[in-house]
């Protein structure tokens, strides 16, 4: 600890703390440029020089730590005059073109000239100017350099918590400019970090550019609707109409970053294939009608089946808010008197009966509900079945600064290569059905050294792991840095939830923990799901229970004609369930297939009844984030036409049978306070900026669970599927902006698939399976595994799920250079 | 007469080959060195010897090899400054051009002493010949065992890369150095913490001067004594000093410290050229502020001359006789700096522009009244606030030039001419 | 205590004289007969006569232009900023030539004070408030001008601070049409004593 004055006043710090810290900490405000708290320090701009006493020179705050006994000045009149100096010396060079400039009205600039510099100008020599007219450096960003105060945050953010490394300097001295590598095109994330860093407006985002004045904006905080990170975002409205995101600094799980989905994605909410009114199909044509003649109808449909819970089924998308889907499976188990409810996305190609109780295990018994970053500030920390980089980003962003300032040791076992990669200690591909094995044998090595523990805690395990286990250099250095470290984290994707052995992979991964924290050792596990209440779906118990059909076996129960009613609520299984063949002939055989959907989507084409449903930015709720912390959902829009909220349409379904549900989420939330145990803690009128954490649920201790080892086999060629960085499901596919990053779905090869098949990047090759193929460009990406291809899901045009099978993961295909 | 030191090979044939070198008791102190000495005991006799780093800042060389941790599990690198790039300063060329191995065995012995078995030597972009001597000159080292792997059967590993810079002057402030030496743009890094303690690949680093690590083998032979008894007591030893300009005999001449710097220029320079008057005197680089002609009388070491105003520097003495143009020059060592600075810190990117720019307008005959005031003004505002020396450096030549002839810039604003002809 | 002098008691005692023979009157009418033989004061406006203001006269906006046609404005909205009664309301858009322009320039003169704050605080001279002061209107919605009839409108003319001759117009819009340029100064016809 080292005590330090600070203009007069005394304060008591940790060692290492820097003096811009130790003064904002006392309320004294020192401006800075170039420091930004999670970047690497630069002390370039010379801003937020201070006076210490016994020393000649001024010295910047932001990267000199305090010293015991240190006397520091912040007001004096040295300091004021450096201020002041330097504020005069970036002005030299500015265009102060602030009328044309976006930044105008909130830029850094003008603030500290405002607050600290000089009243008038003493600069009347020519200005260095780079370019005359603004250029694009991508399709969100523009850049001015002649603006730019060479903090570097840019460059900074880019490298050290993005990863891109897609802007640097060029030049020198005074003509030193940051931009791409020769101001091309960039080719990057386009996650538009940079703009919000820029203190000035010298990156900007083209979309946003040239329409509103930051005093016209009303902003709205509210949570990002595609992945499961659960980043909090602000968006900024004029006359009622979205024109741009941003993120708050030190708020949420995000901290001043997102991606370019939560960023520039958000348009899809005004995209022209909304629902208008309500349909029903007559004649074998979806006719609007009226709200009245709807209802009509699904009185006279519905009364019937009250209570006929087996024939009836519900299927919702992770989307939604937590009051939602609670009402939803409220409607199902008490109307309907049906636990045939699922929601997930990712539906699992084990069977259904073992994968949810699995699930449900895994999750009782590691899941870490807590701030991610707390999470991360482990000694080790395992991703399982993730490509981080495109399917949670700003997760990734966390991994990666966690990397630069803590002694992380991070291993990623994948089937697809990441950018994360190269930071890992331990990095190992593999062929989906094949990590068991894996992790398998490392749970082996782990038991073998704390056989003492296990038997103290659990008694005689007996042979936990049944067949043979394999060492290599991964379960090696994994398993030994296991054994070496006091805590743990672990990361599972989406791609060990659709592993065909998931359910083993869940309790190998469960023993692992337990068999950790009996050698004393903390452990926890979070989920990195691609959905953004997929968390909260889970706590709300919208998954089938207590006998229900998943949806895989709904569809199966439909095709045998045994459901007499599906309801789909903002989901599209016809594009996105794993066997295009199966959906499309069980939904064609449902009784009454209702779809609720805020767009026009394969599903609702098929539907008897088709209700206009709502956008997340069209209603109010909460998410639960992959850290189970619950967030405010706040409606900045009003549905469009005749569009309804979600929860309103639920209610009125469940009042023409009669009953009578809340529509308030308020109260619907209080409901869940009571009825679910990790929310306990959580009060609806206290999520603040931050959201609220949801509490942990004691786990039932069941011991170790035996797993044998099994094998997939892979003959040929099979193509694996996930998220792509732009596309996660069919809201960012109705985004213009995010449909004008990238022009059409690809297939990525391995370089040596690449090399036997003849193919080079940008060619054609027709991919067939059961007599359906479909024609993709080749993208070369090394470190792919021999034999398996990618090819990102939720591209509309593919109907890629034509080429899947219930059951089968990876999919054999044939691949084949196309001409 | 001063028996010469460092130049005493300089001027035999052949001067650059190992067997020149060895001929003349070379690579003796290395021998001495790894036989009989302890790490520690060499970094003791340099530090009684008083040596001081030689490019420009003066600071103890033996003190900075003591920072180095004893750590033997952490690497440790060895850096020899060769960016020479100081204009008016041209010694360190000598050495590596003419005696290349006297500098290798320099290297060799500090080496030792820090523990480090990797050493780089940075040399300016420029030199493409002396990268070539002293390639040259390294593989030769390599062949009779002065590197390598087990040097001379001690056990010591070392091996010396030669390293060419791109061209920026900054790559002579070490911590910018050791980032050009990763392959980062050429910037200065925040200190501390100082390379001695997390310098090249974030492991303790020694960067010394050319000449600095030259002495060391001498210092090694005659004793810290012998070295001591050379010149002023604080600062002692033999110097270069690099003698340009209106000088008669312009060269590099070896002199021990303390030497007269009027002794220096009508002496050893001969005086000027045409005869007339000295006007001024640049003693140590551009970034030393001049002396006039009435002030020369002051002793060539680090403290005398940092008593007179100006520093010792590099040791580049640049004499100018009455014809010259003070305008001029400054607008010139403006110009140069102004293009060198990198760029990172505000004061010195913006602020050397403007002052270039003023510079370039007075020194054009648009001078305005009040230009000199402004121009005092904003090097207060640069003067110790940049992030390194540079900056500084820039500020303390214009502010030299401006506090001594001050009326030769009013007469350029009132008369827009130059005083002199 | 004041006293008063022997002048205002002397004044204060015979001012009877002046109330008998109705001196005060007298001269009152004297002034008024003098203006039945000058020249004409009140303004035949709108059927003869116009007002032209000084060029400091703060009537209709108007938005200047370059010479190529294209407005000066470069819509930063600080004059919709400052306005007091928020009657300016501006959208910018990117133009074809890249610059920054105003895509919505509306002002509503029926809110507007016409204080001219909106043209101090323009960083382009864009906006001014012209000498126009004829746009009344029996629908207030067309109070509610935009950025096209704000750069047709006329600008500010050196000239000002004048009654001219002038014909009443009286077809869609109603207003009196100047006819030539002389004119003359009503004040310079008031007699003053």
């Amino acid at each position: 600890m080292a005590t330090v004055t600070i203009d007069g006043k005394t304060i008591t710090v940790e060692d290492g703390t820097l003096i811009l810290d130790a003064a904002r900490s006392l309320g004294i405000e020192i401006p800075t440029f170039c420091y930004q708290a999670k970047l690497s320090r630069l002390a370039s701009c010379r801003l937020c020089l201070v006076e210490i006493e016994g020393q000649k020179k001024l010295q910047p705050s932001c990267a000199t730590p305090v010293l015991d006994g240190m006397v520091i000045h912040t007001q004096s009149p040295a300091v004021v005059t450096a201020r002041r100096a330097m504020l005069e010396f970036l002005l030299a060079n500015h265009p102060l073109d602030c009328p044309v400039c976006d930044k105008g009205g909130e830029c850094e600039l003008q603030d500290k000239v405002f607050a600290f510099g000089p009243r008038e100008g003493r600069f009347t020599e020519w200005k260095r100017t780079f370019h005359s007219k603004d250029y694009v450096l991508s399709p969100v960003i523009i850049k001015n350099a002649n603006r730019c105060v060479q903090c570097q945050r840019c460059v900074r953010i880019c490298e050290e918590i993005v990863g891109a490394s897609a802007l640097g300097s060029i030049g020198r001295g005074v003509k030193t400019e940051e931009t791409s590598f020769m101001r091309a095109w960039l080719n990057c994330d386009h996650c538009g970090n940079c703009i919000e860093v820029c203190p000035v407006g010298s990156l900007m985002s083209l979309p946003y550019r040239y329409k509103a004045r930051p005093w016209d904006l009303k902003e709205v905080d509210t949570v990002c609707p595609y992945c499961g990170t659960g980043c909090t975002l602000t968006v900024g409205l004029r006359d009622g109409q979205l024109l741009r995101v941003r993120s708050r600094r030190q708020t949420g799980v995000n901290e001043e970053t997102l991606c370019v989905k939560g960023r520039f994605g958000l348009d899809f909410v005004v995209h022209e294939d909304r629902i208008k009114r309500p349909m029903i199909r007559k004649n074998d044509v979806l006719v609007p009608v009226s709200w009245r003649e709807v209802s009509n109808y699904l009185k006279e449909r519905l009364l019937p089946l009250k209570g006929k819970g087996d024939s009836v089924g519900g299927l919702l998308s992770a989307q939604m808010t937590n009051e939602e889907i609670y009402t939803f499976q409220k409607l199902f188990r008490e109307v309907f008197g049906s636990n045939n409810i699922d929601s997930s996305s990712r539906w699992p190609v084990a069977s259904e009966g073992d994968f949810y109780p699995a699930l449900l295990d895994l999750i009782s018994t590691g899941i870490y509900r807590g701030n991610l970053r707390e999470f991360l500030s482990a000694d080790t920390l395992l991703v399982a079945g993730s490509n981080l980089t495109d399917e949670n980003p700003v997760t990734e962003y966390a991994v990666r600064y966690t990397l630069s300032v803590l002694p992380l040791h991070l291993f990623i076992l994948s089937s697809r290569p990441s950018r994360l990669d190269k930071a890992a200690k331990g990095v190992k591909r593999y062929i989906p059905g094949r990590e068991v094995r894996i992790l398998a044998s490392v749970l082996k090595e782990v038991m073998k050294a704390h056989e003492e523990d296990l038997k103290r805690t659990f008694g005689d395990v007996g042979e936990v792991i049944q067949g043979e286990v394999i060492e290599d250099d991964f379960v090696r250095a994994l398993s030994s840095r296991l054994l070496g470290s006091r805590r743990i984290s672990i990361l599972v994707g989406t791609d060990l939830l659709r592993s065909p052995l998931a359910v083993d992979a869940f309790r190998v991964i469960s023993n692992l923990i337990k068999v950790l924290r009996a050698a004393g050792k903390e452990c926890g596990l979070q989920f990195l799901f691609d959905r953004s209440n997929q968390m909260g779906a889970i706590d709300m118990g919208a998954f089938p229970r207590d006998g229900g059909m998943g949806f895989g076996s709904l569809l199966e129960a439909s095709r045998d004609g045994r459901i007499s009613f599906l309801y789909v609520l903002g989901e599209d299984p016809v594009l996105n369930y794993p066997d295009g063949r199966l959906v499309r002939e069980a939904l064609s055989q449902v009784g009454l297939l209702l779809v609720q959907d805020a767009f026009m989507t394969e599903t609702a084409r098929m539907a008897h009844v088709v209700l206009p449903g709502a956008t997340f930015a069209e209603k109010d709720g909460t998410f639960t984030s992959n850290e189970g912390r619950v967030q405010r959902v706040r409606a900045f829009y009003n549905p469009p036409f005749e569009a309804r909220r979600d929860l309103e349409i639920i209610s009125h379904i469940a009042s023409l049978l009669g009953v009578d549900l809340e529509t308030d989420p308020s109260s619907i939330f209080a409901e869940i306070k009571d009825l679910i145990s990790p929310y306990r803690g959580v009060d609806y009128e206290g999520l603040g900026d931050n959201g609220l954490f949801t509490g942990h649920e004691k786990g039932v201790d069941k011991g170790l669970h035996p797993v044998a080892i099994r094998d997939v086999a892979l003959e040929g060629w099979g193509f694996i599927t996930g998220n792509h960085l732009y596309h996660s499901g069919y809201l960012s596919q109705r985004s213009r902006l995010l449909g004008s990053l990238i022009d059409a779905p690809f297939l990525e090869i391995g370089k040596e698939g690449a090399d036997s098949l003849g193919v080079r990047e940008g060619d054609s090759v027709k991919v067939r399976r059961n007599g359906q193929s479909i024609e993709l460009k080749v993208r070369v990406k090394e470190g792919l595994p021999e034999g398996l291809l990618f090819i990102p899901e939720n591209f509309g045009s593919l109907s890629i799920n034509n080429l899947m099978e219930k059951g089968v993961y990876p999919f054999p295909v044939e691949v084949r250079k196309n001409g | 007469m001063f028996e010469k030191v460092l130049l005493k090979n300089a001027d035999k044939p052949e001067s650059h080959r190992i067997k020149t070198y060895l001929k003349g008791g070379g690579y003796e102190a290395l021998k001495k060195v790894l036989k009989g000495y302890q790490p520690d005991q060499v970094i003791q006799i340099v530090k009684d010897s008083n040596l001081r780093g030689r490019g420009g800042a003066g600071f103890p060389t033996g003190l900075k090899w003591g920072f180095v941790p004893k750590d033997p599990t952490v690497p440790k690198y060895l850096c020899c400054n060769a960016d020479e790039g100081e204009p008016g300063t041209f010694k360190d060329r000598q050495i590596i051009e003419k005696d290349p191995h006297q500098l290798i065995e320099g290297m060799a012995i500090a080496a030792y002493a820090i523990g480090a078995n990797k050493a780089f030597i940075y040399i300016r972009g420029e030199f493409a010949f002396g990268a070539r001597r002293l390639e040259e000159a390294i593989a030769e080292a390599y062949e009779k065992g002065f590197l390598g792997r087990d040097i001379l059967g001690s056990g010591f590993d070392l091996d010396i890369t030669v390293h060419r810079g791109a061209g920026a002057y900054i790559c002579g402030e070490e911590t910018a150095l050791i980032e050009s030496l990763e392959g980062d743009r050429g910037q200065p890094r925040f200190k501390p913490p100082f390379p001695a303690v997390k310098g090249l690949y974030n492991s303790p680093t020694v960067v010394n001067n050319v000449e600095t690590l030259s002495c060391v083998p001498h210092i090694i032979l005659k004793g810290a004594d012998w070295f001591r008894g050379i010149g002023p007591e604080k600062s002692p030893g033999p110097k270069l000093f690099c003698l340009s300009g209106h000088v008669k005999r312009p060269g590099v001449y070896e002199l021990p410290m303390g030497i007269s710097l009027r002794d220096l220029v009508e002496e050893y320079g001969g005086g000027t050229r045409s005869g007339r008057k000295v006007k001024a005197v640049i003693p140590g680089g551009v970034s030393a502020p001049m002396l006039p002609e009435s002030r020369i009388d002051v002793d060539m070491d680090f403290d005398s001359l940092a008593q007179a105003g100006t520093m010792l520097g590099s040791g580049g003495v640049i004499v100018m006789d009455e014809s010259t143009c003070i305008v001029k020059v400054a607008k010139r060592i403006i110009e140069f700096f102004h293009h060198e600075s990198c760029g990172k810190c505000t004061p010195c990117r913006e602020g050397l522009d403007w002052i270039d720019k003023i510079m370039k307008r007075l020194e054009g005959g648009n001078g305005r009244k009040g230009d000199v005031e402004l121009l005092e003004d904003l090097c207060n505002n640069i003067f110790g606030k940049t992030f390194c020396p540079l900056g500084d450096g820039a500020v303390m030549a214009l502010r030299g030039a401006i506090n001594h002839f001050r009326d030769e810039f009013e007469y350029h604003i009132e008369k827009r001419t130059c005083m002199v002809a | 205590m004041y006293r008063e002098n022997w002048l205002e008691r002397l004044e204060k005692r015979y001012r009877w004289i002046g109330f008998t023979l109705l001196l005060d009157l007298i001269d009152g009418l004297s002034l008024t007969l003098s203006y039945l033989f000058s020249k004409t004061i009140t303004m035949q406006y709108p059927d003869r006569e116009k007002w032209i203001p000084y060029p400091r006269f703060r009537g209709h906006h108007f938005l200047r232009k370059f010479e190529n046609g294209d407005t000066k404005c470069v819509a930063c909205e600080l004059c919709a900023r400052i306005c007091p009664c928020q009657c300016i309301k501006v959208v910018p858009y990117e133009d074809e030539k890249g610059n920054r322009r105003p895509l919505i320039y509306d002002v509503n003169t029926a809110r507007c004070l016409f204080c001219g704050l909106c043209e101090d605080a323009c960083p382009v001279e864009a906006i001014a408030l012209g000498q126009h002061y004829e746009f009344s209107a029996y629908d207030s919605k067309k109070l509610l001008v935009g950025k096209d009839v704000l750069m047709k409108m006329p600008g500010k003319t050196e000239e000002g601070g004048k009654v001219v001759r002038a014909r009443l117009v009286a077809g869609e819009k109603v207003f009196a049409e100047p006819q030539g340029k002389e004119g003359y100064h009503w004040w310079n016809r008031i007699r003053r004593r």
